[in-house]
């Protein structure tokens, strides 16, 4: 592990211009090794998304650099991103859906075809190939969009709070599916959520970032072993992780709230 | 990856309960006040409470229809009334569908445009028939002219409303494998855009009906609309209503033929019809 395959430096994300302008993120320095699971927690507002964007070229940096090897490998799919909403396109069917990333970069259509099935039938959505969206339940959707991401063969998952508006069921069935997902292709993944729980059940690391602009105010390993299941939640170690961080992010949504306040008095 | 069956054939077999049957049901209900409508006028002419003189029985028009069509007028009005509508239907929806993609998609097009066409919009097309008669001369231009005028407006503005109103997301799920903006354009902003632009083209049809039977009245000579005119110019009420009833099937034929198109072509849109939408005019 020499080379990081996310190197972040002095990163700062600035909306608007001039002296309008808001702090969104930063500044903010994270590496992230290859093959390594990520999760970025912070309190709603931190800019855990514009991250999230930037990583994907959604968004630019204000300041600093993100650095991605795969793009100096130059590498096809540098990044790939499941988003919770509007994840997938209502008006492609399922097989075109997960196709989607193939086709726009050129793959040839049989080849785009024969990779798309292979993530139909590994994602258990055999049988709803012509399916619309609209037909598929909200876990099945996000099936799909973690599909259509993950089809590209992307050097980073970039995954911005995907299972945010599941039930906590399917919340947790899909958690495991990601953690085997995971160990089978050791892909690098940048996971942001409001979780705890989530980030500390799938992760290697866990970074807490402050209230806006978020800045990085913890950076923990999570020493579970893997192949994972759900029930290290039932750790003692997770426990007490868990509690350590829930007290530091719980001091931010403070702070968070104090600043509105005193932004709209 | 394992996948909760139940899970998934829940939700299509909740799709099929929610999809056609009802759908077919409220067509039928649809027939209910047409027909009542018909024979309440058919027994109160018969009773003498209304003045067959002026309001004609729907006998004494089915009669009347069968006899026009006989005398060889009244389809060829209607093939002539069909042909406008069509023409301007087909040109000003291309050219409303285009400029709307255009204004919708680059806001500096949008804002040199919109003023002026927004001011050209609120003018009643039909007033502006006298300006194109001048232009176009006499003939069939200036009457397909109108109609195109006026479907180009509604076409445009549902389509320019479309696009900006697609949800970021989707956009942002295309921009995340760095398609180019053609790819954007056919992937996300076109087929995104398709329920509106049918919403659209389904107001698009009624106005263009109604502008077109107006343009023929005032210029005269052929079509429904001058049939209509003409025939209670010279007190042949029961033609003018034949008229009538023969524009009324023209107009609902032609929206019902737009819906059709359009479920079909969005028939990942859930399982809805596309909107209904009434406009006054």
């Amino acid at each position: 592990m020499s080379e990081p395959e996310v190197r972040i430096r002095d990163l700062r994300v600035v909306y608007g211009d001039g002296r309008s302008g808001v702090d969104a993120l930063g500044p903010l320095d994270l590496d992230v090794m290859r093959g390594q699971f990520v999760s970025i927690v912070g309190p709603s507002g931190c800019g855990k998304s514009t991250l999230a964007r930037v990583l994907v070229g959604l968004a630019d940096p204000s300041a600093g650099s993100v650095v991605l090897a795969a793009n100096e490998r130059g590498s096809a799919m540098p990044s790939a991103i499941v988003f919770q909403d509007h994840a997938i396109f209502p008006w492609k069917t399922v097989l075109q859906n997960i196709a989607f990333g193939l086709t726009v970069s050129g793959v040839d259509h049989a080849q785009a075809d024969a990779r798309a099935r292979s993530w139909v039938h590994r994602m258990g959505l055999t049988g709803f190939e012509d399916s619309y969206p609209s037909a598929l339940s909200g876990g099945m959707q996000q099936r799909v969009g973690v599909a259509r991401a993950l089809a590209v063969e992307p050097d980073v998952l970039v995954m911005d709070e995907p299972f945010g508006s599941l039930d906590a069921l399917l919340r947790d069935v899909l958690i495991e599916e990601l953690l085997g997902l995971h160990q089978d292709l050791r892909c690098t993944v940048v996971f942001i959520t409001h979780s705890l729980e989530e980030a500390l059940v799938l992760s290697d690391r866990v970074v807490v970032l402050s209230a806006r602009p978020g800045r990085i105010l913890a950076d923990r390993a999570v020493p579970f072993p893997r192949p994972r299941t759900l029930e290290v939640r039932d750790d003692p170690a997770f426990g007490s992780l868990r509690q350590d961080l829930w007290h530091l992010l719980r001091s931010q949504v403070d702070v968070g709230r104090s600043a509105d306040e005193r932004a709209a008095g | 990856m394992s996948v909760p069956q139940a899970e998934a054939q829940g939700s299509t077999a909740a799709a099929a309960v929610a999809g056609s049957r009802p759908a077919h049901r409220r067509a039928r209900i649809g027939w209910i006040l047409p027909l009542s409508l018909v024979l309440l006028w058919e027994g109160l002419t018969a009773v003498g409470v209304i003045d067959d003189r002026f309001f004609p029985p729907p006998s004494t028009i089915g009669i009347g229809a069968v006899r026009m069509v006989a005398e060889g007028d009244l389809l060829g009005d209607t093939l002539l009334t069909i042909t406008r509508i069509a023409a301007g239907f087909v040109i000003g929806g291309i050219l409303g569908y285009l400029t709307g993609l255009a204004t919708g998609v680059f806001l500096t097009a949008r804002r040199i445009v919109e003023p002026t066409l927004s001011a050209i919009y609120t003018v009643p097309k039909i007033a502006l028939l006298p300006v194109f008669l001048t232009i176009f001369g006499f003939g069939e231009a200036p009457k397909i002219a109108l109609v195109s005028l006026t479907v180009f407006f509604y076409v445009w503005i549902y389509t320019m409303e479309a696009v900006v109103q697609i949800p970021r997301g989707y956009r942002d799920a295309a921009r995340s494998f760095r398609v180019t903006r053609r790819q954007e354009l056919v992937h996300v902003v076109m087929p995104a855009t398709l329920p509106s632009v049918f919403t659209g083209l389904r107001v698009a049809i009624a106005v263009a009906v109604l502008v077109t039977i107006s343009s023929e009245y005032i210029v005269g000579g052929s079509g429904l609309g001058y049939l209509i005119f003409n025939s209670r110019a010279l007190f042949k009420i029961e033609d003018a209503f034949v008229g009538i009833v023969v524009v009324a099937f023209l107009g609902y034929t032609l929206q019902l033929l737009v819906m059709r198109i359009g479920a079909r072509v969005t028939r990942w849109h859930g399982s809805a019809p596309v909107a209904t939408v009434r406009v006054n005019v």
